[in-house]
């Protein structure tokens, strides 16, 4: 039977900012959700189980409340939730990252597809499902937005690159991410939620995995943020005197266009 | 001392992605400081085009990897990661293209080094070390990164850095590597390959004077308004994702980190709360006047001219102008 994996992230789920002074997030509510480009992924996962009756794991790592975003997957049909989590690996950049959740995904089982969100919308990067091929050396199917064939042996799906879209076939094992477009998400059924509170959630932290401390959290993150310097600080003061005559005057003559030379505007 | 930047060049049909350039352009301003060698990477099929793109570029050495392969990440990336581990470069820069932001982190895994997606900036600080800064958190705010192991690596966004102008002409000599009969080996097999047919029926990085629509706007019939107004201020229209979310308009007018990096001298923002992936494709714009009923909104936070008005009182006033006009020129 195919067994995929699926990584999802739990993210702050409104606007957050870092505090100048001391380079913390602020979590202006403390509200989190699943990651919304994570959506994709799971629903790609439970269709190709409703194709073929895969088994489909959901991983996450990070603080141990994101258990709620694998109930999340999990009522959505997903068999399995397994969470890494452990404050050795608070601090992990992409590298550190990639190399935790391939172990964790490794340990788990033997699986034939990893299939990963485009990107997140905090760290926005879009780099983790690149390197967790890279740490297990499969190969790597990035920016898919249509699978046409899943089969016990292979994959064949569509990349959409920057000028063209590359149809390929890849043999397992492989990791996919998608794009959002991919599919349209299902919601959870009423069915699928109550199901789900039986399902197990699996943690792994360091006594599970024993990884390298080299390798793991901020020692096995090569990159540092040095500074954070906030966007929004030189406000000039608004106007909010001007009429809106006023301000269309004003904009046409920033724009060298006076409207007296165009014959139309006077 | 033998110090290299190295840059990817992305090869499509057989031209140099515009990004390339740029990528060439900032190794250049970087080399100065520290007197590092340019060297670039490329991968495709054999091409004598490519000697002749790169005329004039302060280019040393290129690293031409010929293959058959069509963008095959794993098989890509370990020929980068070969020419890394040979030539042990300070700095690796590729494009966040497509491409570049897929093969990046495979080959930097691989090399168990650090990696910074999207930069918009680079600069090196007075040890030499690579300062990589890239919108972070939704774009509020600006992280400012550092790599402590080699190479440093980062994808560099589209638009952002200036391409090589001109200084001493050097001449690249070109080293080939034969990866030819290696698609045999891989894993992954093309099917087919379909180009992304794009309507771009106006490239917005190009105009100086842009008009830019945003969610505020709530009608199709006030958007017709503006973008003809943006006409007659010898511009063009833009607009913030929201709009290509409502199925307004296609990416091509769309400003913005999943749209277009813009380098317009002005740009006049209506209804634009200017959400940081909105400030990401409008950060070489030095001249804005922003419109809004709130003067909360970020845009008006960066913009040069923030006006605080109803914008349905602009838009009324902007088509009342444009009737007097028509009759004058029916009349006419």
């Amino acid at each position: 039977m195919l067994k995929i994996a699926v990584c999802v992230k739990q993210v702050p789920k409104n606007q957050i900012g870092i505090d100048e002074n001391t380079g913390n997030i602020i979590r202006e509510d403390g509200l989190n959700c699943m990651n919304i480009y994570d959506y994709a992924a799971v629903e790609t996962a439970l269709r190709i189980k409703e194709q073929t009756e895969a088994e489909v794991d959901i991983f996450t790592m990070g603080r141990m409340d994101s258990r709620g975003v694998l109930q999340e997957a999990l009522a959505l049909g997903a068999d399995e939730g397994i969470l890494i989590s452990d404050s050795k690996y608070a601090g992990s950049d992409v590298l550190a990252t990639s190399y935790i959740l391939s172990r964790g995904i490794m340990k788990k089982g033997d699986y034939h597809l990893i299939i990963c969100g485009k990107q997140t919308t905090d760290g926005d990067t879009a780099q983790v499902s690149g390197a967790i091929a890279s740490q297990l050396n499969w190969n790597y199917l990035p920016w898919i937005h249509e699978i046409a064939e899943v089969t016990e042996k292979e994959i064949t799906a569509c990349m959409l690159m920057d000028f063209e879209k590359i149809e390929v076939t890849a043999i397992y094992p492989c990791v996919i991410s998608v794009e959002p477009s991919i599919y349209t998400v299902r919601i959870p059924t009423l069915m699928n939620t109550l199901k789900s509170r039986k399902k197990n959630i699996t943690v792994y932290g360091q006594s599970e995995l024993s990884l390298p401390e080299h390798a793991i959290g901020q020692k096995g993150a090569p990159t540092r943020v040095a500074g954070i310097k906030n966007l929004t600080c030189k406000a000039v003061p608004a106007i909010r005197d001007l009429t809106a005559a006023e301000i269309v005057r004003l904009i046409c003559e920033e724009a060298e266009c006076p409207l007296e030379s165009r014959g139309g505007y006077e | 001392m033998n110090k290299v930047i190295l840059v990817y060049l992305q090869l499509n049909d057989g031209i140099i992605n515009p990004v390339g350039f740029e990528l060439i352009g900032k190794a250049y301003e970087l080399s100065r400081v520290k007197g590092h060698r340019i060297c670039a990477v490329l991968i495709g099929n054999k091409n004598d085009t490519v000697k002749d793109q790169l005329k004039g570029q302060p280019v040393h050495q290129l690293f031409y990897i010929e293959t058959k392969l069509l963008y095959n990440v794993k098989e890509y990336a370990g020929y980068l990661g070969e020419v890394c581990r040979e030539l042990e470069p300070d700095i690796f820069l590729l494009g966040a293209t497509k491409e570049g932001r897929s093969l990046a982190p495979y080959v930097a895994a691989q090399l168990s080094t650090g990696l910074t997606a999207d930069c918009t900036e680079l600069k090196l600080d007075e040890d030499g070390k690579l300062r990589q800064i890239r919108p972070a958190f939704g774009e509020s705010v600006l992280a400012d990164i550092k790599t402590r192991t080699l190479p440093q690596m980062a994808t560099v966004r589209p638009g952002m850095m200036e391409r090589f102008a001109e200084g001493p002409a050097i001449p690249t000599e070109i080293c080939y590597i034969d990866k030819t009969g290696s698609e045999k080996e891989t894993m992954v097999k093309v099917v087919s390959v379909s180009r992304i047919e794009k309507v771009k029926d106006v490239d917005i990085t190009k105009q100086d004077v842009l008009v830019i629509l945003g969610a505020g706007i709530s009608s199709r019939e006030d958007a017709s308004v503006l973008e003809r107004w943006a006409q007659s201020l010898s511009g063009t229209f833009a607009c913030s994702r929201k709009l290509v979310e409502r199925g307004w308009y296609g990416i091509s007018r769309q400003v913005g980190l999943s749209g277009n990096a813009v380098n317009a001298k002005l740009i006049i923002t209506i209804g634009v709360s200017g959400s940081v992936q909105f400030q990401a494709g409008i950060k070489k714009v030095k001249n804005i006047i922003a419109i809004n009923h709130d003067e909360a909104a970020p845009i008006m936070q960066i913009a040069k001219i923030p006006i605080v008005q109803d914008l349905n009182t602009v838009i009324e006033k902007i088509k009342e102008w444009e009737d007097e006009r028509d009759d004058g020129m029916v009349r006419g």
